[in-house]
């Protein structure tokens, strides 16, 4: 069965990179830009899913990587591959900085003070300068590799395929490591993750960074795959959206905020066709979808506590009478 | 014998609420000290206190000698001070043995310790192992509470404080639980327990604490507290 999952995964790995030999343009834009939701909500997932803290200002990361990579290609001059690292850096920094006021708070508050963050970051790249005000930075030179200019649809196609990719390997390997661990315990219980030896302040702020440099990496394909960026797209429905990805598909799971990523993209272009209504139908859907199946198209499996079979309530209830 | 923990004249709150009014106890290495009390008492601020969840406002807390005021609780847990809180706090939506490598958390790479870890909590608990993959709030209450002393114990404790540990639970389970925490006893961890059930809380202690609006009022050997007119009057019943 293990291994059947392995081809299977493998295989579609394979159909990925040869999709640009079978789809037109447009809609190899469409992937592309699921692609680009994949890394987003891979990101965010660290935070909401593993670790239980929502976040409705992720795409301020998206913006952070995006203005990074944009502003150090035009006005400095750097590489393309030389902004990535720095990108990141200032992604973690961002994440640190509302991480911080935040470690106390909890649900609705922590909605209030993310919001407010990623409004902060919108507003801020509307009026600096440095970020070219409200019409944004545009003319990002392309990158390059060698002599070689990656220009093309295909060649943005791969590249962020490939970062999707490993974030989806980093965000795997995380998740079934002892931080990823941790991060299971302070969502479940924060108070008896504490008592039992869990450093929550450093595991948090950890969440938050790590959430945000996966998200800045995505921004900075963006810059470049745009090749112009303006405060329109680090929009509060941008960050409502990948949340939207992210719960849709299934908290914490990953293969479940995949779907989540590929729908909440695909799905308003296929009902195209519906003119207007289509977000109305869209909106329809995941109304229907969160009353019939809460818990996200593929939940992450251990989570049985709200939907145990009856079998498994009906013997906790013999126990607790014969206990 | 050696002292293990003393609190000397400590004072917690709750924002401007005083919770722990210059309270004072001992507890030495190898016994089983009881802390009873009404609710609202300060019991379980007591526990907090101890493993840095609260930092008391003043008074001096020492383990082993050294000072732990203002120490974070992971550092605590480190020292091997554990606290089992109330509720039992156990991750209904984790297995059981998920539930047992957290407490094992503090001990990083050591895979051999978690793993013979696991075995002794199964060996002292074998319905824990029959369910090892369960989801533990698949657990009846008393299997949870198990659950939750297991955790506890594969953190190494020298010092485990139990917060009522009975809570819920029908007698008969009582009994086994105060069975189990007398053998844990034995194999060399100081206890410090807090119930509400204060009849077998003193036929298992050594010592007793009572605490009354955040104030030790009373402490004496077990025996002593347990022929005590107030005590009786208040917590044993007539």
């Amino acid at each position: 069965m293990k291994k059947y999952k392995k081809h299977s995964l493998l295989l579609l790995v394979l159909a990925m990179f040869l999709l640009p030999f079978l789809l037109d343009i447009y809609w190899l834009d469409v992937i592309t830009l699921v692609l680009f939701y994949v890394v987003l909500t891979q990101g965010l997932n660290i935070v909401v899913g593993y670790t239980g803290l929502l976040d409705l200002g992720y795409a301020a990361f998206f913006a952070v990587g995006a203005y990074t990579t944009a502003i150090l290609m035009t006005t400095f001059h750097w590489s393309f591959w030389l902004t990535l690292p720095v990108a990141a850096l200032f992604a973690a920094i961002a994440g640190i900085i509302v991480g911080t006021p935040t470690l106390r708070l909890r649900s609705d508050y922590l909605a209030i003070v993310t919001l407010g963050f990623g409004e902060i970051v919108r507003i801020l790249a509307i009026n600096l300068d440095i970020t070219g005000s409200a019409s944004g930075i545009y003319g990002i030179p392309r990158p390059t590799i060698g002599s070689y200019v990656l220009s093309s649809q295909q060649d943005f196609y791969y590249l962020i395929l490939i970062i999707a990719i490993l974030s989806v390997l980093v965000v795997y390997r995380l998740g079934h490591s002892r931080i990823g661990r941790a991060w299971v315990y302070i969502r479940e219980d924060e108070d008896a993750a504490e008592a039992m030896g869990i450093n929550r302040i450093r595991l948090k702020l950890l969440s938050y960074a790590t959430g945000a440099v996966i998200g800045s990496l995505a921004g900075s394909i963006f810059a470049v795959k745009m090749s112009a960026i303006a405060p329109l797209s680090f929009s509060f429905l941008q960050s409502v959206m990948i949340l939207l990805a992210v719960v849709l598909g299934g908290l914490g799971s990953i293969p479940g905020v995949v779907i989540g990523a590929a729908l909440v993209i695909v799905l308003p272009e296929v009902l195209r066709g519906a003119e207007d209504w289509r977000y109305l139908i869209f909106g329809v859907a995941l109304v229907i979808m969160m009353i019939f199946r809460p818990q996200g198209i593929l939940p992450k499996k251990y989570e049985t506590e709200d939907r145990s079979d009856p079998e498994e309530e009906t013997n906790d209830k013999n126990h607790s009478i014969s206990v | 014998m050696k002292s293990l923990l003393k609190l000397t004249n400590v004072n917690s709150y709750y924002g401007k609420i005083r919770a722990l009014n210059n309270l004072s106890l001992e507890i030495n290495e190898g016994e089983i000290v009881a802390l009873l009390g009404s609710n609202g008492a300060g019991k379980s601020t007591t526990l907090k206190t101890i493993s840095g969840l609260i930092k008391p406002k003043s008074g001096e807390i020492e383990w082993n000698g050294r000072s732990m005021v203002g120490v974070p609780p992971h550092k605590i847990v480190e020292s091997g001070i554990i606290h089992v809180p109330e509720g039992r706090r156990i991750f209904g939506g984790l297995t059981i043995t998920e539930n047992l490598e957290l407490g094992a958390f503090t001990f990083r790479k050591d895979k051999k310790w978690v793993k013979e870890g696991i075995e002794r909590s199964f060996d002292l608990f074998p319905r824990l192992k029959e369910r090892a993959k369960q989801p533990a709030g698949t657990l009846s209450g008393g299997e949870q509470q198990m659950l939750a002393i297991s955790r506890g114990l594969m953190g190494d404790p020298k010092l485990l404080m139990l917060d009522e540990p009975s809570m819920g639970l029908a007698p008969i389970i009582v009994q086994e639980i105060m069975r189990i925490i007398k053998e844990i006893n034995k194999q060399g961890t100081t206890i410090l327990l807090i119930e509400q059930n204060a009849k077998s809380a003193l036929r298992l202690a050594n010592r007793g604490y009572l605490i009354e609006i955040g104030n030790i009022i009373m402490h004496d050997t077990a025996e002593v507290l347990r022929e005590d007119d107030k005590i009786i009057k208040a917590y044993l019943g007539a």
